[in-house]
């Protein structure tokens, strides 16, 4: 066995074109064209996911709220808002809410909740109440029955305000006192000669006449004194007479109107409580409407015509309606969508105006929020724009706390506006919200917010793919279908659909899969119809599919190309003929947004007697990530534990990229770089026809690598630019076998055998490969079989041990090893 | 032909009296004045009363105060002319009047009479001392056939948004629609009737009576708590004893 084992390898096949792209055959579909198919199936594959949005949306209890992950382009809006629609029609309407004026603390307005359809009616009824009584109340005070009856008010209180006066101004001129009008007030003086007393004439009387008169004004001001001091409470009462007066008169035709507004609305004590409000305070502000008259205008039209309920004094009986549900399409509970989630579209806000260079505001400047108006149903946000939003997610979060919306502006809460402002009543809220969002926000709002898990206690997880069966085939042929027949594209034939199929094997990155991308799928689709329409042709074929998927690669293929000339034209040396000691071509994948390309990259390894220990330059220089270090580590620990065991590592090998400027991660190149460091250590070289990719565990096994098709393609390109030869292909891991959907021009050069895919399982069948030479195993007495590369590799590392040991006995030489140690 | 502006003069002894007139005028001014004129009047006789010793003042109010001393007043006087000045600046202001203003010292009436006799419509402003508003008092006699300053009278109750009340001192009643009409003897009796009613503003037409000379107008004067409209104060005799006015005094009236 040892023998045989080390004679030449001969060069295995490839695998079968099926097993490079196993394609979907329209046979099996159960329709000619998407023109047969009639019903309308939504989703496939996505049960997980629909039975908790219907238990979000169904379940009574709070804090069910819904976070719906998956990628962009899986259909979870139209579903989410699909599935929410189908709950809401079988819900009640929600009740209407208003807000109305607090006529005790007007900057706490009420919040008044009605029955569904009832707000607007209550609006209209109000301004119409407004209107008419800004017509009659001036009339009314314009009847001569209250001019009479002020009239004889105001005789009554002037008299009694004029009787005293009158009387003391007689008494005062009997006792010869005169009354004398200055800018202060009344002054008394006694009148001497018909004129009031002079200081000099004062100074001459004797002091009896002094002190006579001086008694006589003291006692006399002290009666005026009395009688001024009596004016500010006739006035007082004068008022009220007034007021009550106005009141009588108000509450009369106040009375009747609101009377009537409160028959339209019987039955309802919330409305009926605020009308009497509304009622006592028409009655005791009745001279707002009498404002209103004297500020008519006399314009074109008729002043009966005039809507009084526009003039701001009138603002205080105004209804603000926040949601209403009045229209005949809002037969169900709401389901609403915001698509710019900020704190004022959220929760609603509080609008302010200028009046004289002041902002002032009222409660018929509140605004509803995307809550009130979902409030009652359902509230669809992205979540990646609430968290973008400043202060809204807090404000979300408050708001299904307190299960109710209370109005906070940003302004009065960072403190950058000092005017007046509002506390309106927060409004009762009963709404299901729905996030709809990636995995990652998913992942970071559960680790970072610990209200988050609370208030969101349910996921709707969207599959990214589906198991590639008969029936999920015809399934989702069946909903791109109906996808194109919604969007108006032309019908695709089964053939077209089977293409469209093929790429969602491809794009799920696994031919046992179909990927649930159906935005995605119905992007390929439309653009394939524009071919479609451009070709005159009346169904959408399978060559318009290629055409779109060829177009779109060729759009994103810039820098693809221009990688693939640099190669042609060796720049970056990559050999695709002849063989070379220590060098393979590895292939990586590189991401340009949704685009990626496979690439293929030279691996070298050198080694030399010393130490044990292996250099990857691309971790040393900072340009390899984790995983390739990772790799690396785990090739070293395979190299240690398989050769020369009963001896020191003693090799001091170096890996790298060869002209790999950018940064270098993942280990699907450690199984590259481990047969390039087994050839340098074998002096065997690899044939560089062949690439290869899988990483490797300490074992020896390879292992699946992501990109794979990508992978193949990028060095399938090179070859071909070169030329095919027949001698070239990729080294897979043969547990990426069940991922191929490699582009047909691949499949084709396999099939004419100018192209292969050669899974390999282990270590020593790759190296078998590439080298042509049988790797060995180890026979009963430990030993690797002559000339095989096992054999050689573990005699290199022999011969660095041995050389290191007669190195280190050389006394002068010891401390530098040492010291390089 | 051009109609003739009416010229009116308010006149007081302070400030707090000048308002309810000055009030009546801009009222006016929104119908009828072309000139408007300002007199304040510091009363001799009044300024020589704030000296007596322990003189006191009682505000409109009831409180008792002190009487200010004379920088005190001169302060205060001052004050009320400026406030004077700036509230005819604006009554005069939208309607784009000319207007003017004049401090004297000496008698009250007589300084009114002398300064007025130039004006077409005098108003001696008088303190409102309470909120109820009054009606206004046309004072005539019936013999006079005062339609000119009855429809004035009817005109400034409309302005001020008020009744009109007719005293009328004679042996009939002085008719006019919506009026109420009081009939006096005299003109004692009627002012002792006026002095207990409550009033805007009383007017008068010197030209027709019942009030016609200076003591009459005195009287008038001694019993108004608001201020008088005094129309056809040219017709008052001046106080020189032979003096020639050329040309004559003017027999029309407002316009």
């Amino acid at each position: 066995m040892t023998k045989k084992a080390a004679h030449p390898v001969s060069a295995p096949r490839g695998l079968q074109a099926m097993q490079l792209r196993p394609v979907c055959n329209p046979d099996d579909l159960d329709f000619k064209t998407t023109r047969d198919i009639t019903s309308e199936p939504h989703l496939v594959g996505q049960d997980r996911a629909i039975d908790a949005i219907k238990l979000s949306a169904g379940i009574k209890h709070k804090d069910f709220n819904l976070y719906v992950l998956g990628h962009e382009g899986m259909e979870r809006h139209a579903t989410v808002m699909r599935l929410l629609g189908e709950q809401a029609a079988r819900r009640p309407v929600p009740n209407d809410w208003v807000y109305v004026n607090n006529f005790d603390a007007p900057h706490k307005p009420n919040a008044m909740e009605l029955p569904p359809k009832t707000a607007v009616p209550l609006r209209t009824a109000m301004e119409d109440l407004v209107d008419d009584l800004a017509n009659e109340i001036p009339a009314l005070f314009e009847s001569e029955e209250y001019q009479t009856q002020r009239r004889a008010i105001e005789e009554e209180f002037g008299e009694r305000h004029q009787e005293p006066i009158a009387e003391f101004a007689e008494m005062a001129k009997s006792e010869d006192v005169a009354l004398l009008r200055t800018p202060m007030g009344f002054m008394l003086a006694a009148i001497v000669d018909g004129k009031p007393i002079k200081s000099e004439v004062y100074e001459a009387l004797d002091s009896a006449t002094r002190k006579q008169i001086d008694e006589k004004i003291e006692r006399l001001q002290e009666r005026l004194a009395s009688i001024l001091k009596r004016g500010p409470q006739l006035d007082k009462e004068y008022r009220k007479r007034i007021e009550d007066l106005h009141a009588i008169m108000a509450e009369r035709v106040v009375s009747a109107r609101v009377g009537e507004v409160q028959s339209q609305f019987a039955g309802n004590e919330r409305i009926a409580q605020y009308l009497e409000q509304v009622r006592l305070d028409m009655i005791s502000n009745a001279e707002l409407f009498l404002f209103s008259e004297d500020e008519n205008n006399h314009g074109t039209f008729p002043e009966a015509i005039r809507k009084y309920h526009r003039d701001p004094q009138f603002h205080r009986y105004a209804i603000n309606v926040m949601v209403s549900h009045d229209a005949e399409a809002s037969s169900a509970a709401p389901v609403i969508t915001e698509d710019l989630p900020s704190l004022g579209h959220l929760t609603g806000r509080i609008e302010h105006i200028s009046e004289m260079g002041t902002l002032v505001t009222n409660f018929t400047l509140i605004k509803p929020g995307a809550l009130h108006r979902a409030n009652g149903g359902y509230l669809v946000l992205d979540a990646r724009q609430v968290l973008t939003e400043p202060f809204a997610w807090d404000a979300l979060k408050r708001c299904l706390h307190s299960q109710s919306i209370a109005i906070t502006s940003l302004a009065d809460r960072l403190s950058l506006a000092s005017t007046i402002s509002l506390e309106p009543d927060p409004i009762p809220l009963d709404v299901r919200v729905v996030l709809i969002g990636d995995r990652q926000l998913h992942m970071l709002l559960l680790l970072l917010d610990p209200e988050f898990g609370e208030l969101f206690k349910l996921q709707a997880d969207f599959e990214d793919d589906l198991p590639r069966s008969p029936k999920n085939s015809r399934q989702l042929a069946r909903v791109v279908a109906s996808f194109a027949q919604k969007d108006g594209l032309r019908p695709l034939t089964a053939a077209a659909v089977a293409r469209l199929l093929d790429h969602a094997v491809r794009l799920a990155d696994d031919s046992k899969k179909l990927s649930l991308q159906l935005g995605a799928l119905i992007d390929v689709m439309r653009e394939a119809d524009h071919y479609a329409a451009q070709a005159n042709a009346a169904l959408i074929a399978p060559e318009q599919i290629a055409q779109a998927l060829d177009e779109a690669d060729r759009r994103a293929s810039r820098i693809k190309d221009r990688l693939q000339e640099s190669v042609t034209r060796k720049t970056i040396l990559i050999d695709t003929s002849g063989s070379a000691v220590g060098q393979v071509n590895g292939l990586s994948v590189i991401g340009i947004g949704n685009h990626h390309f496979g690439r293929p990259a030279r691996i070298t390894a050198r080694v030399r007697m010393g130490t044990g220990k292996l250099v990857d330059i691309e971790r040393e220089v900072e340009l390899g990530g984790p995983l390739h270090s990772k790799g690396v580590l785990i090739l070293a620990g395979y190299l240690a534990s398989t050769y020369a065991l009963d001896v020191p590592m003693s090799l001091h090998a170096s890996l790298v990229f060869e002209q790999s400027y950018g940064g270098i991660d993942g280990d699907s190149a450690s199984s590259a770089e481990l047969y390039a460091l087994l050839s340098a250590l074998s002096g065997v070289p690899i044939q560089q026809g062949i690439a290869v990719t899988g990483s490797v565990n300490q074992m020896g096994d390879v292992q699946a690598i992501g990109g794979v098709n990508e992978k193949i393609e990028g060095f399938f390109d090179t070859c071909k630019a070169r030329r095919l030869t027949g001698r070239q292909g990729v080294l897979i891991p043969a547990s990426n076998v069940e991922h191929l959907m490699l582009r047909p021009d691949v499949v084709e050069a396999a099939a004419n055998e100018k192209f292969r895919v050669i899974p390999v399982k282990t270590i020593n069948d790759g190296i078998e490969i590439l080298t042509g030479r049988i790797a060995g195993h180890r026979d009963r007495h430990g030993n690797f079989p002559p000339e095989t590369i096992n054999a050689l590799v573990e005699g290199k590392l022999r011969s660095f041990a041995q050389t290191r040991k007669l190195f280190t006995n050389k006394p002068d030489q010891a401390e530098d090893v040492t010291t390089a140690e | 032909m051009a109609q003739r502006k009416t010229r009116v003069l308010v006149g007081a002894g302070s400030f707090v009296d000048a308002q309810a007139a000055l009030h009546i005028a801009a009222r006016l001014a929104e119908e009828m004045i072309a000139d408007l004129g300002g007199l304040l009047i510091e009363e001799a006789d009044v300024m020589d009363t704030y000296r007596l010793p322990n003189q006191r003042i009682i505000s409109s109010s009831g409180a008792v105060m002190m009487a200010p001393s004379s920088a005190q007043l001169r302060t205060l006087l001052n004050a009320d002319a400026n406030a004077f000045r700036r509230r005819l600046a604006d009554i005069a202001r939208p309607p784009h009047m000319e207007w003017t203003f004049e401090r004297q010292t000496g008698d009250l009436l007589e300084c009114f009479i002398d300064v007025g006799r130039a004006w077409d419509v005098l108003i001696f402003g008088n303190r409102t001392i309470h909120v109820v508003p009054g009606s206004v008092i046309f004072l005539g006699s019936p013999s006079a056939g005062d339609d000119e300053a009855l429809r004035f009278s009817a005109m400034l109750a409309r302005r001020l948004a008020t009744g009109l009340a007719i005293f009328s001192v004679g042996k009939a009643d002085i008719p006019w629609p919506r009026a109420r009409n009081s009939r006096f003897g005299t003109l004692d009796a009627a002012l002792t009737q006026m002095a207990r009613t409550n009033a805007q503003t009383i007017v008068i037409d010197m030209k027709r009576g019942p009030v016609r000379d200076r003591e009459q107008l005195r009287a008038v004067l001694d019993v108004a708590r608001c201020p008088v409209v005094i129309l056809g104060a040219v017709a008052l005799e001046p106080k020189l004893e032979y003096a020639t006015y050329i040309p004559p005094a003017p027999e029309s009236g407002p316009d």
